[in-house]
Formats: structure tokens, C-alpha cells, sequence
């Protein structure tokens, strides 16, 4: 069965075979004005540091060993300043660069507490809030989401193999990496979650993944393929759509409607940390795109500086510019490798001259929001073209199509309201 | 944003170009070099007289005043054009085509399709000139500018459509004699030519399959119900849709961007309204009513655009209001 949804453009795409790199350790140099403390809370008292003062750490270091012999790690690179003491407690401090800091403490977990089919949900959350298991959907640890889910039901445990941002093929290469643990991690959440069902989503033109899935499922009643449209964008909404054939009620996420929706990188990092109960700290990061001397595939440690990542991806520099998230809209790559983002794009930026609407109308066509992008140029209702920008959720199909080369998204965000926050 | 669709305005003049080029072969092979001589013709009477008008009165940019589509929309009229008219039609063609363009860059809507509208102002200016149809293989001289009337009256004959509308089946009647060897305007006749270009569009995504395909259909439909009592009907509504320029219309004037609908059901509708009016305007005043009709939903269609606005992702259809919940107070409402 092929999902189908209204809207969305195939992107041209990329090839499927690419190099992968490991980035084992990276020379880190922190500038005073990006200074960031984050301590590491050391739970009882008696431990053995693992490392000297002042010593560059990398996410996932053994920084010390508790007494009852949990390795503690850090969760993110940095220098490691020692230990303090704070209200009996101690804690292990980390000056890092960059913003991105999070005070979870990771702690390998002994392999033969890890039983799987034994562990209750409780356990299973905990390991999962030890063992630093990082949900790339979502940008937040997993447990925390999970925490969330469990307050509505969920049903359905959705992974997405696809090649959301376009020309990244993350999902599908997760896919080919390790197929038995993306399935089995998947399987976790669902006890995890207590979901009735697996939906796998693969992309119909990678007939491998489709391929490799079906030999693997052998309990059709519980884990489901569906073979999605190769389109972009396939994101919280249009995979609803594409799944349900009907559309997500507005103001609500697919998790409010019990759809836990993953990406397969997250599963399979999952069940491969409560495998070996070694916490997940790197993720592997997908480079593509004409600015790079080739594109990689980069198994990267969490906090890891751009400009180290860039090097290691050849970047060409100069005019070439870099976006991370999709090729047609997203931030340029700054700062330290956060966890929201799987791929990293670069290409020489898209000269445009903006001519006249020739009134063509692709750009609905292709709106996976059905909105007429058109009418931002010439409305005059003040209103209607709030309610356009407020719906709009910033795809950019509108801009990739448009043969005028029109600043579509460009004029809608500027008419979107500001955030209440501001 | 790093990648942009490769189909950029030019490419689209480019696909429209060679979706034109069939129907154009057909008319000079029918008609001689008089023909190409006034596609030609009346596609640099378009250009050079569009530049001006959009550099200094529209005030645009070179590059942008500058379009293919000026010349393209020129060689669409020339199509409606027998091949017995008058050189000095071609300039006076141009002018209805500008107006009709920039009217379009200051309301962002085109009043009526470019050609179509330049088509039908010379009928009615000059329907001496615009009914002289030949038969095919009857060459002119190319460059001359004026024809000798004595001459074209001598190999003057009735179009397909004239003959039907003269209230018999066309005689030589097979439908295969419609497929392009018929006597009309030089884009019109090549009903095979002008399929093939309409397959080029469709395949590169520029013809809109509901707009095309319900102003057909209303059309094949409304001529059976109309069909005159001894013929036949169905034979009768095949030859009532390939003679004239219905095909033409059906294929390049429906799918024109600037006059067409942006919305689905908008589309759809501009194609049946389209097609309503083509067979009244045809079996009320007689001549080729597609014309005119075009000229009327083109007006219509931002109206068209606004009935029919599709409803965004997160929309509902608003629900009447029920009547009765008041009186009603233990009616569950959900």
C-alpha cells in the first residue's frame, strides 16, 4: 500500500552511497565569550575521577566511577573543572562552548541488568533517562517525551525511515545500518509507551529498505510497512495525513491523537544503549551538497563544534553557504551540533530575481497546507493574510517551484505574528 | 535556500514554443510560407510593440519586459488567422495583444485571454478578411500584402463548421478529413497536431486536465443534446467538436495561467461554464463561438477563484446552524 498526500515537490535527488567517518575526538579550543558551566551531579559520595583537571573531555568520556562501579560520563564536550560539593551533593562541572548544556548525568548501566522482556515500564524509562537517549523529533531527551505521552494513550509507535529533509537519506541509511535494531528499538518503545501497533515508514523509492523490512517482520498484527510518497516535506502533519487520510485537527500534535512518531536513528540508539548499556552520546550526522568535498556520513559526538564538523567534511568555504535541516529553508550551521538536526547541507546559495506572477498557481499546487501562497503578493484583507501566515508552517515548496522566483515564504513570515514571548 | 525548481519562466515559454511548434508545421504545410509568414509575423509586431508598453508605461525592468511570451501569444494569434488576410493585420493584431498584457501587470489579473481577444476584435472589425477560408494546398504568395480579392474568391470555401452549421453533415464527411486536411485558420486545422502539443503540455504539467477535460465533455455532451433530428448522434458531436477551433481553444486558451482559475474546483468550473457557452453562443448566432466564449468566463474567472477557494489544512466547513437547540434543552450537542 502506497500513503499518498496532497501538496509537497520531489526534490532532486542524492546519491545513496556515501562515505562514513567516525569523529573519535576533535581538538577543542573554547573562547571566553562562549563559556558554558554545566555540572554533572556525582549521586553518592564515594567516586573515583577518571580524569585530570582541566582536561579537554569529549561527550562520553569517562569522567568517574561511583563507588558501586556506575561509569559516569560526560553528556556533552568541553573541559573538565573538577569536582564541587553543593548541599551534600557533588557535582562534576564541565565548561563547555556553546550554548546547548544539559545537566543530565549519563550512567552506563551493567549489560546484564538490561534484560529486556523483564523490565517493566518504570525501569525501561529509567534506563532510558540514564543512558541519555536523545530524540532527534523532536530535539529533547526521549524520556522526556515519553513522560509526556504517557499522560494521553498512545496507540500507534510511527518510525520514519524516510528521507525527511530532502536530500539527506538519514532515515533510509539508519535503515540499512542496522535494520533488527531500529525494528527491535521500536519494539521497546512499544512497551515502553504501551501502543498496540509499529507503523514503519519507508520511502517508496528505496525499494532495499522496503525490501530488508519485509524479511524482517514476522508479526504482521504488530508491526505494519507503509511505503510513503518519496515527497518533501514529510513532517509531523503530512505523515498524519499520509497515514490517516485525514487531517490533524488544528491546535493538536500527532501525539495528543496517539501516534508516537520517532526517527529510526533514535530506535536504534535506543536499543543498542539498553543492549550494552552504554549511554548514547554521538549520533550520525548526514553532509550533503556541492560545498562539501564529498558527502559524508559522520558518526558525531553530541556537542560537537560546527567548525570541527565542517572540517572533517571538507567544506569548500567562500561562497558556499551551509543550512542545516532542509536545503530549501533551515539555519545556517553556527555553533555547536545540537540534537534536532540530522543532516547538514551546502551548496552555493540560489541567485534569484524576483519577475512578475505569471499566475500560474503552483505554488498551491504543491502547498502540503493547501494555502494559496499567491495571495500574499496582492491581498489586501489584513486577516486573511494573518490567517495564511499562521497556518503556513515555512516548507519553502512554494519558493522551490515558483518559475517567477518570488520571495514567497520570505513575504509570509514577515507577515507572521510575532511570538507571545517577545 | 540552495535549489530552486529548473522551471523558470523561459523554461516554460520553451515548453509552450515547442507545444505550438506541430499545429504551426501542420498550417505552413497546409497553407505555404504565407502562413509562417504571418506567425512569424505577427509574433514581432507582439514582441517589438510589447517592449515599450512594459519598459515605459509599465515601467519594468529590460529583463523582465523582455518576455517570450509576447512573441508566443503572437503566434497564437496568428492562428486564428485564415490564411488569405492581409499582412497589415498582423501590427493591427499586436496592439488588443499589449493592452491585454499590461492591463495584466497593473491588476494582477488579465481581462480577457491575449489572443483570443485580438481574434475576436478583428471578426468583428473586419469580417470580410476573417471569413475568407481556402482550401488546403491553395498557396499565396507569401510576401504580398494584400491579396487580390478576385483571386481568393475564386478558391473561396466553407469551413467544416460553416457546412455543419449550414444544417448538413460535412460531406466528405469522414471524420478522418477533420484529422487536418480541412479548410480554416492556419493553427486550427491540424486537430492532430494541435493533440500532439496538447500531450507535450500535459506531460510537462501545463495543461490542466479539469479545465481541458470538462469543457470537452460539456461540449460533446450539449451537441448530442442539440443534435439536429436526422443525424446521427454521436457522429454529430465528434464532427461538432473537432471543426472550428474548438481544440485550439480547448488546449491552449484553456490552460492560458493568466485567465485560468488557481483553484481546482475553479478550474473545473471555468472549463464547463467555458463549454455551456461555446455550444449556446455557436447554435444561437452561429460562427465559432468558443470565442466568445472564452472572452466571457475569462471575465468571470477571478469571481471563479474566489467561489471556489479550497479549504486550508486545519479548515472545516462551517456547519449550518441547527435549528431547534433552543426549544430543545436536553439535546445533546457535540
Amino acid at each position: 500500500m502506497v500513503l499518498r498526500y496532497p501538496g509537497g515537490i520531489f526534490l532532486p535527488a542524492r546519491a545513496t552511497e556515501q562515505e562514513s567517518v567516525r569523529i573519535v575526538a576533535h581538538p577543542h579550543t573554547v573562547t571566553p565569550a562562549e563559556l558554558e558551566e554545566v555540572y554533572l551531579r556525582l549521586d553518592g559520595e564515594s567516586y573515583t575521577l577518571a580524569c585530570r583537571e582541566d582536561e579537554p573531555v569529549q561527550a562520553g568520556t569517562l569522567l568517574a566511577t561511583l563507588s558501586d562501579g556506575t561509569p559516569i560520563y560526560a553528556s556533552i564536550p568541553g573541559t573538565f573543572a573538577g569536582v564541587f560539593e553543593n548541599r551534600s551533593s557533588h557535582y562534576a562541572k564541565i565548561v563547555s562552548a556553546g550554548a546547548e548544556a544539559d545537566t543530565t548525568c549519563l550512567q552506563a548501566r551493567p549489560p546484564e541488568q538490561n534484560r529486556l522482556a523483564d523490565m517493566s515500564r518504570e525501569e525501561l524509562l529509567e534506563a532510558t533517562k540514564t543512558l541519555g537517549i536523545w530524540d532527534i523529533y523532536s530535539g529533547d531527551w526521549l524520556w522526556r517525551r515519553v513522560q509526556k505521552a504517557h499522560r494521553t494513550e498512545t496507540r500507534r509507535v510511527v518510525i520514519d525511515l524516510t528521507d525527511a529533509d530532502g536530500w539527506s537519506l538519514t532515515g533510509c541509511r539508519a535503515a540499512l545500518r542496522a535494520p533488527g535494531e531500529v525494528l527491535n528499538g521500536a519494539k521497546v518503545l512499544l512497551q515502553l509507551l504501551g501502543a498496540t501497533k509499529i507503523l514503519l515508514i519507508v520511502d517508496r523509492m528505496q525499494r532495499k529498505q522496503a525490501d530488508v523490512f519485509r524479511a524482517l517482520i514476522n508479526d504482521p498484527s504488530l508491526v505494519v510497512l507503509g511505503e510513503v510518497e518519496a515527497k518533501f516535506p514529510l513532517w509531523e502533519e503530512t505523515l498524519y495525513e499520509a497515514i490517516y487520510a485525514r487531517r490533524l485537527p488544528r491546535g493538536k500534535s500527532a501525539q495528543d491523537e496517539g501516534i508516537f512518531i520517532v526517527r529510526a536513528q533514535t530506535a536504534e540508539a535506543l536499543y543498542r544503549a539498553l543492549l550494552t548499556g552504554e549511554p548514547q552520546t554521538a549520533r550520525w550526522l548526514t553532509a550533503a551538497g556541492d560545498g562539501f568535498g564529498k558527502d559524508l556520513v559522520v558518526k558525531t559526538p553530541f556537542g560537537t563544534p560546527w567548525r570541527f564538523l565542517l572540517q572533517v567534511c571538507k567544506f569548500k568555504g567562500g561562497a558556499y553557504v551551509t543550512r542545516l535541516g532542509s536545503p530549501l529553508h533551515g539555519e545556517a550551521a553556527e555553533g555547536i551540533l545540537d540534537g534536532s538536526t540530522e543532516c547538514v547541507f551546502s551548496s552555493l546559495p540560489v541567485k534569484r530575481r524576483p519577475g512578475h506572477c505569471i499566475s500560474c498557481g503552483r505554488c498551491a499546487e504543491v502547498c502540503p497546507m493547501r494555502l494559496q501562497p499567491f495571495r500574499i503578493l496582492r491581498e489586501r484583507n489584513y486577516r486573511s493574510v494573518k490567517a495564511l501566515a499562521s497556518v503556513c508552517f515555512d516548507c519553502g515548496c512554494c519558493d522551490f517551484v515558483c518559475p517567477a522566483a518570488l520571495p514567497l515564504r520570505e513575504q509570509i513570515v514577515k507577515h507572521r505574528k510575532p511570538p507571545a514571548n517577545v | 535556500m540552495f535549489i530552486r525548481s529548473p522551471r523558470n519562466k523561459t523554461a516554460l515559454g520553451l515548453d509552450l514554443l515547442i507545444a505550438l511548434l506541430p499545429a504551426a508545421a501542420w498550417g505552413v504545410y497546409l497553407y505555404g510560407g504565407r502562413a509562417a509568414v504571418l506567425m512569424i509575423l505577427c509574433g514581432l509586431c507582439c514582441a517589438i510593440l510589447d517592449f515599450p508598453v512594459q519598459k515605459f508605461i509599465c515601467r519594468n525592468p529590460v529583463k523582465d519586459a523582455l518576455s517570450p511570451f509576447a512573441f508566443l501569444t503572437g503566434v497564437l494569434t496568428a492562428f486564428w488567422f485564415p490564411v488569405t488576410v492581409p499582412l497589415w493585420f498582423c501590427a493591427l493584431a499586436a496592439l488588443p495583444v499589449v493592452v491585454c498584457r499590461a492591463f495584466y501587470r497593473y491588476f494582477g489579473h488579465r481581462l480577457f485571454n491575449s489572443s483570443i481577444f485580438a481574434a475576436v476584435l478583428l471578426h468583428l472589425l473586419y469580417p470580410q478578411y476573417m471569413g475568407r477560408y481556402t482550401p488546403p494546398f491553395a498557396y499565396f504568395p507569401a510576401f504580398q500584402i494584400e491579396l487580390d480579392p478576385a483571386l481568393v474568391e475564386y478558391y473561396r470555401v466553407r469551413t467544416p463548421l460553416g457546412i455543419l452549421q449550414g444544417g448538413r453533415l460535412y460531406e466528405d464527411g469522414t471524420v478522418p478529413q477533420l484529422y487536418g486536411f480541412a479548410s480554416g485558420a492556419i493553427g486550427a486545422v491540424g486537430v492532430a497536431c494541435l493533440l500532439l502539443g496538447g500531450v507535450w503540455l500535459l506531460v510537462r504539467k501545463l495543461l490542466s486536465l479539469s479545465a481541458t477535460g470538462s469543457y470537452a465533455l460539456v461540449i460533446l455532451v450539449l451537441s448530442m443534446a442539440f443534435a439536429p433530428d436526422d443525424a446521427e448522434m454521436l457522429n454529430y458531436a465528434w464532427l461538432y467538436l473537432l471543426s472550428g477551433g474548438i481544440t485550439l481553444v480547448a488546449i491552449f486558451a484553456m490552460n492560458d495561467p493568466a485567465t485560468l482559475p488557481r483553484t481546482p474546483g475553479g478550474k473545473l468550473l471555468f472549463g464547463g461554464i467555458a463549454g455551456v457557452l461555446t455550444v449556446f453562443f455557436r447554435d444561437t448566432f452561429g460562427g465559432e463561438g468558443a470565442l466568445a466564449a472564452v472572452l466571457v468566463v475569462s471575465l468571470l474567472s477571478p469571481l471563479l477563484e474566489r467561489v471556489t477557494r479550497p479549504l486550508n489544512y486545519f479548515e472545516t466547513r462551517k456547519k449550518k446552524k441547527q435549528s431547534g437547540t433552543l426549544a430543545d434543552p436536553n439535546r445533546r450537542t457535540t
